[in-house]
């Protein structure tokens, strides 16, 4: 059965020793692959004490059960720790082709623990994997790096994971670049790699990935093929990319700016990526591997100032963070602080949402001119945005303490500057209007990792086109639950993407092809993933196995003393409403309004109400008895009886 | 005369799918390194330009052939015979395009063979960078 599965490589960096196992015992059927089987390596090897830079914490890399193959839009890759900024589980999925490649080099899992004495990177083909010296790569950006260990190998067909100087300084936020502008961006996953002093993980092909089962496989997705390009999203998202919808959002008040202090703001228009395309800066669209859509960017700078500056992206993340965020409405200084984020290796979102909290600080005088190395830290100021990202990166002045992030920078400043610290669980929050949208403000206030919108994409909500609207009728029963204002059904929406969003990331699947797009359905997926492995799992077996995922996460998380307490959203969104809407509680995300949804969400999951811990039952169900084994999650889970079945309701 | 795959390079997305198809087509499984095209990437530019055989005539690697493994049909399709090849190399060498490919197992030479007819990379180039015309 396990033939299509590539190898667990595991490396010590602190004894040097390095194995190669096979995954066949990691419980493929239960845990799919990627996502599911680092949560389960994550759950074995660490405990409650374990922490982020520890090194014991390990750093997981694992690509998707189907990437390496032709299946469109597999070729993604989730890396998994446990987060400098959160102290709790993080996941982050990326594309780019280090994945793909990989897989063709037949290693599935990559398990880094330890800690090297001095800066080293892995180089790892079919043979196995080395631990090389990369004393002279230490320091260099992220660009730099990439383009000196080619020219030392001799080889551009090889790809890279690499830290910029932020993830060597340690910034809680720092990102792991694939393939050199694809980032595993959120929670400081690159800090977690620098406290190891690994500074790249270089990847060679090799024999490539047979799959069980040849001609069902490849019949199976070329009708994946068909179902993207039939989606009504696909042209806009491979034309203009992920700021396609910039405009439409904003008019429907989804893009907040100022730090969440304002919506709808004129000028947005030059940051869309219909403007990034027409106004002569795409310079090319570019994909991942194996993907049909083709919605990342490389853009570049002509004119002007930054000319010369080209990078990947802006995303709609970044236009939206260091752009509207900001309150700055040009499309330049957006693609040069995306270009230096991407170079130093830090994450755009928790850098736009941590300066943007600076911003208000300085607005507010709280922190002077002088607390900011003179620099003006004034809304709509390119070159405060810029010289911050700078400082940051290199954890210099002030730069020292946003590189703490936003939560931690709140708590040493004080003056009740956590009141527009917009994170939660220390994760700043991705720029979604939550207070708008309520299935996706129940879906960050419960996401494992914090606040975004990565766990689990509930598009849905919004309806807007057919697609969107067949499945809220399909799963809520009805379509008139496709509005993003109204609570109903809305716990219903989230567990679905939640489950949908798991599986995609444990086969390797974009997200943007199963919960944007909807064309790549669960069934869909387990079609592909039985042709691969050898399984037989049915649409209900796989989405079971994608909730068992999520459950683990949750697990984690309540062993690090997480309860239903920490399941919510930015003290701002929670007790502000919208601008324009002042008094209206709907426009907010309410304590109460919040509490409704949770009671029904833990309730679909089978957790308890009161403490949000999964019931001994539910965890039996989807085969996580393990996790009872745990003493930590025992003595919660059986203290004073409170989580027998009958408390549940 | 037959048709030839004709490159688009600025419609070219770097997504691989040419390099995966082909070899799934000839040997189902998805090994690039298989591929009888290649795609030469500049990741810094996100650039990525395929590399196809060109199916020439006057064939530099047929010519360069000391076993004359390599001929020419009558619809123009280069083919390598691998019972008279000896795996020297010297059509690997000659090749301008850098499109005969060498399996260092076999110790044989193998190339584009256009899928007999329905080139598989050009059918599953997601944004016509490849044609066959």
């Amino acid at each position: 059965m396990y033939e299509a599965v590539g190898k667990k490589v595991t490396v010590n960096l602190t004894s040097g020793l390095c194995e190669q196992n096979s995954l066949a015992g990691e419980s493929i059927d239960l845990f799919l692959g990627s996502r599911g089987i680092n949560a389960k390596i994550l759950w074995e090897t660490t405990d409650a004490s374990t922490r982020p830079f520890d090194p014991e914490n390990p750093l997981i890399f694992g690509a998707g059960i189907l990437t390496g193959t032709a299946a469109p839009c597999t070729g993604r890759t989730s890396v998994t720790s446990i987060s400098p900024a959160t102290g709790i589980y993080l996941k982050t999925n990326v594309g780019g082709h280090w994945g793909g490649i990989m897989r063709q080099a037949g290693v599935q899992t990559l398990v880094v623990t330890g800690k090297s004495s001095r800066p080293v990177y892995l180089y790892i083909d079919e043979t196995g994997v080395s631990i090389r010296n990369a004393s002279k790569y230490w320091g260099m950006t992220v660009r730099e790096a990439d383009r000196a260990i080619k020219k030392d190998l001799g080889d551009q067909d090889v790809q890279t994971a690499l830290i910029g100087p932020a993830g060597e300084k340690l910034v809680r936020f720092a990102s792991i670049m694939f393939s050199i502008y694809s980032a595993a961006g959120r929670g400081g996953i690159g800090a977690v790699m620098g406290d190891k002093n690994l500074k790249a993980v270089v990847v060679k092909g090799g024999k490539g990935v047979a799959v069980n089962d040849p001609a069902a496989y490849q019949a199976a997705a070329e009708k994946a093929v068909e179902a993207i390009r039939a989606d009504s999203e696909f042209p806009g998202l491979s034309t203009y990319g992920t700021a396609d919808i910039m405009c439409e959002a904003n008019e429907a008040g989804l893009v907040p700016s100022y730090n969440f202090k304002k919506g709808k703001v004129p000028g947005i228009e030059h940051l869309s990526g219909r403007y990034l395309t027409e106004g002569g800066f795409l310079k090319r669209r570019v994909s991942c591997y194996s993907c049909i859509i083709g919605c990342h960017r490389f853009a570049g700078i002509d004119h002007g100032p930054y000319r010369g500056t080209c990078s990947g992206g802006p995303e709609y993340e970044t236009l939206a963070g260091c752009g509207a965020g900001c309150g700055i409405f040009e499309m330049e200084p957006v693609i040069r602080a995306n270009a230096l984020c991407n170079d130093y290796g830090i994450d755009t979102i928790s850098t736009a949402g941590v300066i943007q909290w600076a911003m208000e600080c300085y607005q507010r005088g709280i922190l002077s001119k002088e607390d900011c190395g003179g620099i003006a830290l004034k809304w709509g100021s390119v070159e405060a945005l810029l010289e911050m990202i700078e400082l940051i990166a290199r954890r210099k002045g002030l730069g020292d303490l946003l590189a703490e992030g936003t939560k931690r920078a709140a708590e040493e400043v004080g003056h009740d500057s956590q009141q527009w610290a917009v994170q939660a669980k220390g994760l700043e929050q991705s720029r979604v209007e939550t207070r708008l949208s309520k299935g996706y403000a129940l879906s960050f206030a419960v996401n494992p990792r914090g606040v975004d919108h990565l766990m689990a994409q509930v598009g849905a909500e919004f309806g807007g086109k057919k697609e969107a609207v067949e499945l809220v009728e399909k799963i809520c029963g009805d379509v008139k639950y496709a509005v993003p204002e109204t609570v109903e059904k809305k716990p219903e929406l989230v567990v679905w993407h939640e489950d949908c969003y798991a599986v995609s990331d444990c086969l390797g699947f974009c997200s943007f092809v199963t919960t944007a797009i909807y064309g790549v359905t669960p069934a869909l997926m387990a079609e592909l993933f039985n042709c691969a492995t050898g399984a037989e799992l049915g649409e209900a077996e796989i989405m079971k196995a994608g909730r068992r995922v999520c459950t683990l996460e949750k697990c984690f998380n309540i062993r690090r003393g997480l309860d239903r307490k920490d399941d919510v959203l930015p003290c701002r969104l929670m007790n502000e409403s919208v601008a324009g809407r002042e008094g209206d509680r709907s426009a907010m995300n309410s304590r109460e309004e919040l509490d409704g949804m949770l009671d029904r969400y833990y309730e679909l999951h089978g957790w308890d109400l009161k403490t949000s811990y999964p019931l001994e039952s539910t965890l039996r169900d989807l085969d996580l008895g393990f996790v009872l084994d745990d003493p930590l999650i025992h003595e919660k889970l059986f203290k004073k009886g409170r989580n027998r079945e009958e408390h549940c309701n | 005369m037959t048709k030839k795959i004709i490159v688009k390079e600025e419609a070219c997305i770097g997504c691989s799918l040419c390099l995966l198809n082909c070899v799934f087509n000839h040997e189902k499984i998805y090994a690039v390194g298989r591929a009888r095209l290649r795609v030469i990437r500049e990741d810094t530019l996100c650039l990525a330009r395929p590399l196809v055989c060109r199916q020439c005539e006057n064939a530099p690697c047929m010519n360069a052939c000391p076993e004359e493994a390599i001929a020419c049909d009558e619809d123009g399709l280069v083919t390598v015979d691998e019972s008279l090849c000896s795996g020297c190399g010297a059509c690997v060498e000659a090749c301008p395009y850098g499109v005969m490919m060498f399996d260092s197992v076999e110790n044989k030479a193998f190339k584009c063979d256009l899928c007999g007819g329905e080139p598989s990379c050009v059918s599953h180039c997601p944004t016509g960078a490849l044609e066959f015309k």
